[in-house]
């Protein structure tokens, strides 16, 4: 080919790729609205607080990690992994479900485990944890969970699955790449939320080198189309995300260094950047921790003591997270008969369009406790 | 195409395992370690699955270099063709050198600034667009392509990430570039010494 042809040629595919490019970034986000909790209104109610298991009869030697998502029809789903100990080759992610109104939650059912996801994904998987739930409260439903191939949970990444209707079935496993160093280190432990454009916000945070938290923004299908880094440094995990207002988000979170108090940060335009993290007032003794509500009426469910995850506790605030004020004691118990320590860990709150909360966590490393209240309740507790 | 790329990527790191084994023998021997490796990685079982599937776990999708250096290499020993000229590759080493020391460290939380979130936008697609024409004014025609093809794999989600950086680099070939540029650099003395 004459030289002039091939330049000529090269120029414009380069012309076209720039053109492509630029229409690319055109459609994909465009805005980072937050779309705003659907809220009916707290309604006058009498004051409650109902706390049970999930499941009586353990299906698995340990459970941990729940979450926890409100569907249509007032019907809630809880999941969480299960197996003969954490990071077994037999721990799946098993799923209970249950109508608010009605007692009891359905046997726990195995949702997927690590054979479905290495068969979905064509790659060997060693392990599956943190599945988290999303639902736009009608019948679609996300999870993502984190699976590790090589290595320990530093060495996790994310995957997706949805659901069309209500959890009773789900797609293939698709996995997320959020990491350019061999897709290594991104988990998730915080609830998502949506975008404007029907986008998800997915909290998540690495831990291999650095110990930050990092806000993902995932296309409803299922594409990580950005990633914004909220904190750096080597102590702040596990963010737990609050749309408050205005595009305006507050996030607590786990913190792994020795001062032993939950951090938090907030972000301006929907998450696009985000504050110095700072230290509250809250122990915390380097555990999950899960907030839920708006500006004017928060709750974070937490450890609140710096030593042991024998205390669960719900704090409360009314102004935007600045100031917290310790509401209740849920769980509180010394060692047992073998001097075994008490574990009451990674709660998983939310709160309903009808304003009341729904809260998930690991009891013991055995079962999945659930806890339900309103805010007449939370008022009561001084 | 996600599990394809990640399937062809683990073909090539076997094949160019298999290649490396018959270096020092012909062309046929060469065909056979190839043709060998590949039957032994999905046969020999690794953490209860085979070594195919456990490469594509712990590897995934290489980057389009990657995959175009793996082809070249693997074509030149064992057909004897010349897909992408010396030159070209010392080039291009230095730049994933490059690249690869400034995003990796950054990405892993050494530095405030993740550059990694720049791929999802349109900046690192026009910057390479822009270094591939000024490869090409100064007759670097191969190196030219090799990120037009970039780009062009990047825009068409030919992997399954969408961020531009992972189809330019990935850590095994940042990883290897050192040492594949010293072992030119050492090769390059030893025939200039043979000819004076």
């Amino acid at each position: 080919m004459p030289g002039n042809l091939k330049s000529l040629v090269f120029f414009s595919v380069v012309i076209v790729l720039a053109a492509i490019a630029v229409w690319q970034s055109y459609i994909e986000i465009t805005s980072w609205q937050v779309q705003p909790e659907t809220q009916s209104g707290e309604s006058e109610q009498e004051p409650f607080f109902h706390k049970s298991f999930i499941f009586e009869q353990e299906p698995t030697d340990s459970a941990h990690a729940s979450s926890i998502a409100s569907l249509a029809g007032d019907e809630l789903l809880a999941v969480w992994y299960g197996g003969s100990r954490e990071g077994a080759s037999d721990v799946a992610i098993y799923s209970s479900r249950k109508n608010i109104d009605k007692s009891g939650w359905s046997k726990p059912e195995i949702l997927i485990d690590h054979n479905n996801v290495a068969e979905d994904l064509g790659r060997h998987i060693k392990k599956l944890g943190n599945p988290v739930l999303l639902s736009d409260n009608n019948k679609t439903l996300w999870m993502f969970f984190v699976s590790t191939s090589i290595g320990g949970w530093s060495t996790s990444a994310i995957n997706l699955v949805i659901s069309q209707d209500g959890g009773h079935s789900w797609g293939s496993t698709k996995r997320l790449v959020s990491s350019p160093f061999l897709n290594l280190s991104t988990l998730v432990k915080g609830r998502p939320f949506f975008y404007q454009d029907g986008s998800i916000g997915l909290p998540a945070y690495h831990e291999l080198a650095g110990k930050f938290a990092e806000l993902i923004r995932v296309s409803a299908g299922g594409d990580v189309v950005n990633k914004v880094r909220m904190t750096h440094g080597r102590y702040s995990i596990q963010p737990s995300i609050v749309p408050l207002e205005n595009d305006r988000l507050l996030a607590m979170m786990r913190n792994t260094n020795l001062t032993r108090n939950i951090v938090r940060a907030y972000a301006e335009q929907g998450g696009q950047q985000w504050s110095d993290t700072e230290y509250t007032e809250l122990n915390n003794p380097d555990a999950a921790i899960s907030v839920a509500g708006n500006a004017e009426s928060l709750v974070l469910a937490y450890n609140d003591i710096k030593h042991d995850r024998n205390r669960l506790a719900l704090a409360v605030s009314e102004d935007s997270g600045m100031h917290w004020k310790k509401r209740a004691l849920l769980e509180s118990s010394g060692p047992d008969e073998h001097g075994q320590k008490s574990e009451f860990s990674y709660p998983y709150i939310i709160k309903t369009p009808d304003g009341e909360y729904h809260l998930v966590y690991t009891w013991q490393r055995k079962r999945i406790a659930y806890a339900y209240f309103n805010q007449a309740w939370l008022e009561q507790q001084q | 195409m996600n599990t394809l790329m990640m399937n062809i990527s683990t073909l090539l790191i076997v094949a160019a395992g298999g290649v490396f084994i018959g270096l020092q023998f012909n062309r046929p021997l060469r065909w056979l370690s190839v043709s060998c490796l590949i039957l032994l990685s999905v046969t020999i079982p690794v953490a209860g699955s085979n070594t195919w599937l456990w490469i594509n776990g712990a590897v995934g999708e290489l980057s389009i270099v990657s995959l175009l250096f793996l082809t070249g290499f693997v074509l030149r020993s064992l057909v004897g063709w010349n897909l992408i000229e010396s030159q070209t590759r010392v080039y291009v080493y230095f730049l994933i050198l490059l690249t690869g020391s400034m995003l990796y460290p950054a990405t892993l939380g050494l530095s405030q600034f993740d550059p990694y979130s720049l791929g999802y936008g349109l900046d690192l697609s026009l910057l390479l667009l822009s270094l591939s024409i000024l490869y090409w004014i100064f007759k670097q025609h191969q190196m030219a392509i090799i990120l037009l093809l970039v780009v062009a794999a990047g825009e068409t989600g030919l992997l399954s990430s969408l961020n531009t950086w992972d189809y330019l680099v990935d850590p095994l070939l940042w990883i290897l570039s050192p040492v594949i540029l010293i072992i030119m650099f050492v090769g390059g003395l030893r025939r200039s010494k043979t000819a004076a």
